[in-house]
């Protein structure tokens, strides 16, 4: 029972499509793991992220099984087009931040119906979420998802991803944020955000400036992250460092790992998981007595 | 390879343009020939033409000059040895020769016939009409246009073809003429506007394809469809006023009339809007801002935005001349909605709030209502609508609402702060509700709509409305603005957002709008915010969306809406008069965050500050956009203004998505005009014309008939009421119970009557005849007398007691076959008689006029006539009895006559029996009692006869009643149905066919 309550928690990175939600997670993980697309909806399985040593996917059909691949982007998107639905892909990657917490890529919201499933199976799936908005809640798309996700009581961290050359500590992107919070307060959808103020708490981060802070841009377009961040800050190649803290990626990383060892899977689940284990145990003794 | 064959046969093309150009414009052979053919000028003209000879050589000289130039800048670009911008560079070199060219012949031209015309006035029209070639070779702003646009192509060879150029041209050509007809009301002022212009001839000479056939023939049809425009305008002017003269007589209230003079209005102002619209932050607001020149007119998301900021519908138009308005010469007209309607709304939202459904919500109860909408804690939609209503509530209760409608016009740097959506709103809501907005900041719910006035190119080239909509998908309230913009609109243009493909929020929007079946007015536009690949599988992806959607996407335009409004603002803010708000905006944006006082100062006095700060803006975009090499040209600071905003512009693609919506909604306009606001309306108002006649015609008709169906089911009714009362009281012709009465009388009275009458005949005996002598005959007279007289009086006396009610009314045989069927039979007829007063006037004040009841029956007893005889015979006995005894009576004692009359045997008894024994008398007496069955039964006949009477006496009244309305109601239905076949529906078929005809032309 102890280690079922120790085991890592799953946070899982929603919200609707082409809103960075890939981005987040390869700025989180420090590396370019997650495909990102180009204003199309790219990820279409739930993707969970574990810590590992040895980059490889484990792709677990919805019966059990698994095959193992090597992680690179081409392989990836060319098992892609063959999976099968309700398949999820388990992906080691050696990234620090995965020691304390798995973290999960979801399909984004609102394009169709069937990403929309994959990326409800998360709310069952995952112990927590972030939640990634890019201007403040959509009614006809952000708000149905944000229902379903405060109806599973488990915690949520909001985060607004500030596009182009918006810094993180702007007026308007407080303004925005200010506006997310007090719109999930009015729709009484604030029971369990990961709260920094008052009520209702919403980082926002730029993730380009991430992007360059930690290179982990996609090879093709790291020039014009870089371009982009010469531009704003006014110099060649300014502080890595000091951009990383501007962008809000790493208060947004710190939050998440603070949060992390106060959450576990919640415990209506464990006995459930313990017996799901013992019964498994059993019929194995069973097929071994039989064999005998 | 491919490529360079391109690159070769453009600039072919270009060149053989170049030189027929410059030919044209040397020789105008047509002009000379006009004024040679006339033989008293032609003295003048030889002298002259020397002149013009050798002016003609000069540019002959310089054409074959240009095009030496040409042919050697053509041939480095075969081979390969001049780049794009460089060819560009020497077409600016020539255009600019070619144009100084233009114009040196242009003043020699002009001089020769200036003279011409001092000398020669009684010639002057055709000096007029040569001076005015001229003046419009000099102009040559048209021309210079085209060639703009060859340069603009040049810029994009290899990928278009000669052809496609050409077609291009010819497309330009015909939209600019296009624009300028349909932007006229009629044909006076078309011409003017086509003078004004210059073109077709000068368009022609200036891309020099006077001569080519294909062009012509498209001139033609532009011609021919201006023509035929202006027709159909007329027309259909022409079908409105024909019936418009005869308003009089077919609406002289004026109900329908007033539809139809607005609709002949809208078709001379050819008024045509196109709603812009989209997710919120979507780009509409920039895009509108652009539209109107670059300026700051609707507030925009500055620095990324993020959050909603247009609250209010705004519309743009172009200021066509100098037209002015309360002394400003740009100014916003802003529409206020009228305190009926907001109440209207306000009620209509609390409605939805009332448990009970309640129907009649008086502004008396609205701060109640709204104190006890606001305790459900309302979520989504119907919060929305609750927090608008309650704010609406707080402006009309003020008292201040009449005083603040009367503002109604404003520069237009003035009015953003009745459009703009307040500032933290949903924080507000949470902290202090209505009460933490300011008066100022909740005004946009109470605004109908705000029409700004000025003067922007690009709104003079779409020549017609546009309308920017609050963005869909914040709240229930910005999408109902919207949907009533788009409902009125002529034309959609949906914004999508270029960041990413189109989600399900748009897919539910753009199904809203094809459930409406508007999707015919609407096209796309996706505002680029990545580069060109990004952009073509995003563009890739959303048509086919689109197209699942069932939408057609021909009409997909891509451009980049901030880039756009930059170019436009470019001019705006490099002009040195600025507007206030255009530089609060920018330093905004400088800064992101709130601009000091001084520095605002600083821009406002400075335009290169302006601009540059500007370029910063524009540098910083395009490098988030992708687009590397225009970032390197605009690193070029020296670039002059002009150029910059050029480049920007070209980037931007502004023009191109302007021209593609031009050619999108010139035919619209045409099919817009004539059939949307001009056949439609009108088939809409004459139809409910035609029902409204058709009702009066039908309502007089029916009115009629009504009474006439009324008098016959009155009639039938009572027949039926009539027959029926016949078979309820059938049993009362019964003669069978006469004889159950009689043998029940018997039955009762028998005894006692025949007791009663031997008594009687004793006492007579003995007081009176005994020891007396009488004559035989006398005592036979006396006896027979005394004795019948008794016996009758006695025996009727018994009926009457009988027959009296008291008796009669308790007799159980009476009881059972008469009085209580009677009494069920009359309820009965009671019953359905109120049935039937019910469903008919007629019957009204008919009564059934029956009793059966004691008094009644007592009349009946009173009336009892008629003798009862008691036969001879009988007396013979008693005869016999008294002359054989006669001389005895005397001798004989008392004792003898008792036992005589008592024995069981005496002579009276035996004659009382005989009596009732008689067939006949018991016949009689059957009769007598019959008499009140047959009361009860001639009553009933009586009573209905007398209902029969009254209800024909009603049916007379109130047929002498509608005698003199009926004769006015054939008269209102003869005229109604005479107005509505002889005018009504002829000319809703003419309009109609006339419809199908526009429709077929225009689609």
């Amino acid at each position: 029972m102890a280690n079922v309550k120790n085991r890592k928690p799953t946070l899982a990175i929603v919200g609707q499509y082409q809103n960075g939600k890939s981005t987040l997670l390869n700025c989180l993980l420090g590396g370019c793991y997650a495909i990102q697309g180009g204003g199309l909806a790219t990820t279409r399985y739930n993707a969970t992220y574990i810590f590992g040593e040895i980059p490889e996917i484990r792709i677990i059909s919805s019966n059990g099984r698994f095959t193992t691949t090597d992680l690179s982007a081409d392989s990836l998107l060319r098992t892609i087009g063959e999976l099968a639905d309700g398949t999820r892909l388990s992906i080691s990657a050696y990234s620090p931040f995965l020691i304390d917490l798995n973290i999960m890529d979801s399909p984004g919201w609102g394009v169709k119906d069937d990403d929309n499933k994959s990326a409800e199976t998360a709310l069952v799936d995952a112990d927590g979420f972030i939640y990634v908005f890019t201007k403040t809640i959509n009614k006809e798309v952000d708000l149905p998802f944000l229902k379903k996700i405060v109806e599973t009581g488990k915690p949520l961290f909001l985060v607004l991803n500030c596009l182009d050359k918006r810094p993180p500590s702007s007026s308007t992107a407080k303004k925005i944020s200010e506006d997310i919070a007090a719109r999930m307060l009015s729709e009484g959808l604030h029971g369990n955000c990961h709260s920094i103020l008052k009520g209702v708490g919403v980082y926002p981060v730029n993730l380009i400036w991430a992007e360059y802070a930690l290179r982990c841009a996609p090879a093709t377009e790291q020039d014009a992250v870089d371009g982009q961040v010469a531009v704003y800050f006014k110099e060649k190649n300014p502080d890595r460092g000091k951009v990383l803290v501007a962008s809000g990626v790493s208060a947004l990383r710190t939050a998440i790992l603070d949060a992390a060892k106060t959450f576990a899977r919640i415990p209506p689940y464990a006995p459930v998981h313990f017996l799901d284990r013992a019964l498994s145990l059993l019929e194995g003794e069973i097929r071994a007595i039989m064999k005998g | 390879m491919e490529a360079q064959m391109a690159n070769t046969q453009m600039a072919e093309s270009i060149k053989v343009r170049f030189q027929e150009t410059l030919k044209k414009v040397a020789s105008d052979q047509a002009l000379l020939d006009k004024v040679k053919n006339r033989s008293t000028l032609e003295a003048l003209i030889t002298n002259n033409t020397r002149d013009l000879a050798k002016a003609g050589i000069a540019q002959n000289e310089l054409i074959s000059e240009l095009s030496t130039e040409l042919q050697d800048a053509l041939t480095l670009i075969k081979q390969g040895r001049m780049q794009t911008e460089e060819l560009i560079k020497t077409v600016d070199v020539l255009r600019e020769r070619f144009e100084k060219a233009v114009k040196g012949f242009a003043d020699k031209f002009k001089g020769v016939f200036a003279v011409f015309v001092e000398e020669h006035t009684r010639i002057e029209r055709v000096g007029e009409k040569a001076a005015n070639n001229a003046s419009r070779l000099d102009s040559g702003e048209s021309v210079r246009k085209c060639v703009l646009d060859i340069q603009e192509l040049a810029r994009k060879k290899g990928r278009i073809s000669p052809e496609k150029i050409f077609e291009d041209i010819v497309q330009f050509v015909r939209n600019r003429f296009l624009e300028t007809i349909l932007r006229n009301d009629d044909k006076r002022s078309i011409c003017q506007a086509v003078a004004d212009e210059n073109f077709p001839d000068v368009v022609l000479d200036g891309i020099g394809c006077k001569m080519d056939k294909a062009i012509e023939g498209e001139l033609d049809k532009i011609a021919d469809e201006l023509e035929r425009y202006v027709q159909y305008k007329s027309r259909l002017v022409k079908l409105i006023d024909e019936f418009l003269t005869k308003r009089d007589i077919v609406d002289p209230e004026g109900d329908f009339i007033g539809g139809l003079i607005d609709a002949r209005k809208k078709l001379n102002e050819s008024q045509f809007e196109i709603a812009l619209v989209g997710e919120f932050q979507g780009g509409k607001s920039t895009t509108f801002n652009m539209l109107c020149g670059g300026r700051e007119i609707s507030p925009r998301g500055l620095n990324g935005g993020g959050v909603k900021t247009s609250a209010a519908v705004i519309t743009a138009q172009n200021i066509d001349g100098n037209e002015t308005k309360e002394g400003l010469s740009e100014w916003a007209e802003v529409t206020w909605l009228k305190e009926e309607e907001i109440k209207r709304r306000i009620a209509d939202v609390l409605k939805g709030f009332s448990d009970n459904g309640e129907q009649n919500i008086t502004p008396d109860d609205f701060d109640d209502l709204i104190a006890s909408a606001w305790e459900k804690s309302p979520k989504g939609d119907s919060r929305d609508r609750l927090r608008i209503a309650t704010l609406q509530w707080r402006i009309v209760s003020s008292g201040k609402y009449g005083e603040l409608t009367q503002r109604c016009v404003l520069p237009i740097d003035q009015f953003q702060h009745l459009v703009r959506f307040p500032e933290s709103w949903e924080r507000k809501w949470l902290e202090g509700g209505n009460a933490s907005f300011s008066f100022e900041e909740t005004l946009f719910s109470c605004l109908d709509q705000v029409l700004v006035r000025l003067h922007s190119p690009y709104l003079a080239r779409l020549g017609c409305r546009v309308t920017d909509c609050p963005g869909l998908f914040v709240s229930q309230w910005d999408t109902e603005r919207a949907e009533e913009v788009m409902g009125r609109s002529h034309a959609i243009w949906y914004l999508l957002g270029g960041d990413k493909q189109v989600g399900q929020g748009d897919e539910r929007a753009l199904t809203r709008i094809h459930d409406n079946q508007w999707d015919e007015k609407c096209f796309f536009s996706i505002n680029c915010k990545k580069n060109e690949k990004a952009m073509q599988s995003i563009l890739d992806t959303d048509k086919a969306s689109l197209q699942n959607l069932g939408f057609c996407t021909d009409q997909v335009y891509l451009y980049n809406a901030f880039l756009s409004f930059r170019a436009a603002q470019i001019d705006v803010l490099s002009n040195v008069s600025v507007c206030k708000r255009d530089v609060e905006c920018l330093a905004v944006e400088e800064c992101e965050d709130e601009p000091s006082a001084e520095r605002i100062a600083e821009l406002t006095a400075d335009a290169s500050l302006r601009l540059d700060a500007l370029m910063d803006i524009i540098t910083s975009q395009i490098h988030s956009v992708g687009m590397k090499s225009l970032a390197k040209e605009l690193s070029i600071r020296e670039l002059p203004v002009e150029e910059l905003a050029k480049r920007v512009r070209a980037a931007s693609r502004s023009d191109h998505i302007v021209s593609e919506i031009v050619k999108f909604i010139t035919r619209r306009r045409a099919r817009s005009i004539l059939v949307d606001q001009g056949t439609r309306k009108c088939t809409t108002i004459l139809h409910a014309l035609q029902e409204e006649l058709q009702r009066q015609e039908n309502d007089a008709k029916q009115a009629l008939e009504e009474a006439q169906r009324e008098v016959e089911n009155a009639k039938a009714d009572f027949e039926d009421f009539k027959n029926m009362a016949k078979k309820e009281f059938a049993f009362l012709d019964i003669t069978a119970l006469d004889e159950a009465l009689t043998t029940s009388f018997f039955s009762e009275y028998s005894t006692e009557i025949r007791k009663t009458i031997i008594a009687r005949a004793k006492e007579i005996c003995i007081k009176e005849w005994h020891g007396k002598y009488y004559d035989a005959d006398d005592v036979n007279y006396e006896a027979e007398r005394r004795i019948k007289d008794e016996f009758i009086a006695l025996i009727r006396s018994k009926l009457n007691v009988f027959v009296g009610y008291e008796r009669l009314g308790k007799n159980p045989e009476f009881k059972k076959f008469i009085l209580e069927p009677a009494e069920a039979a009359l309820s009965v007829m009671r019953e359905r008689w109120k049935r039937l007063q019910k469903t008919n006037q007629l019957f009204e004040g008919v009564e059934i006029k029956v009793e059966i009841d004691e008094t009644e029956s007592e009349t009946f007893s009173s009336n009892l006539t008629g003798t009862i005889d008691v036969p001879w015979y009988s007396w013979e006995l008693i005869k016999d009895f008294f002359t054989l005894g006669i001389r005895r009576i005397w001798q004989i004692p008392d004792d003898r006559i008792i036992e005589f009359f008592d024995s069981p045997d005496n002579p009276i008894g035996r004659a009382y029996d005989q009596f009732k024994g008689n067939d006949d008398n018991r016949a009689k007496i059957c009769k007598y009692l019959g008499n009140p069955r047959r009361q009860y039964a001639q009553r009933i006949k009586d009573a209905l006869v007398s209902m029969g009477h009254e209800l024909h006496q009603n049916i007379e009244r109130k047929q002498r009643r509608q005698k003199s309305k009926s004769d006015d109601r054939l008269a209102v239905a003869k005229r109604a149905n005479e107005i509505r076949t002889t005018i009504v529906a002829p000319s809703q078929r003419e309009i109609e066919s006339f419809e199908n005809e526009v429709r077929n032309i225009y689609g």
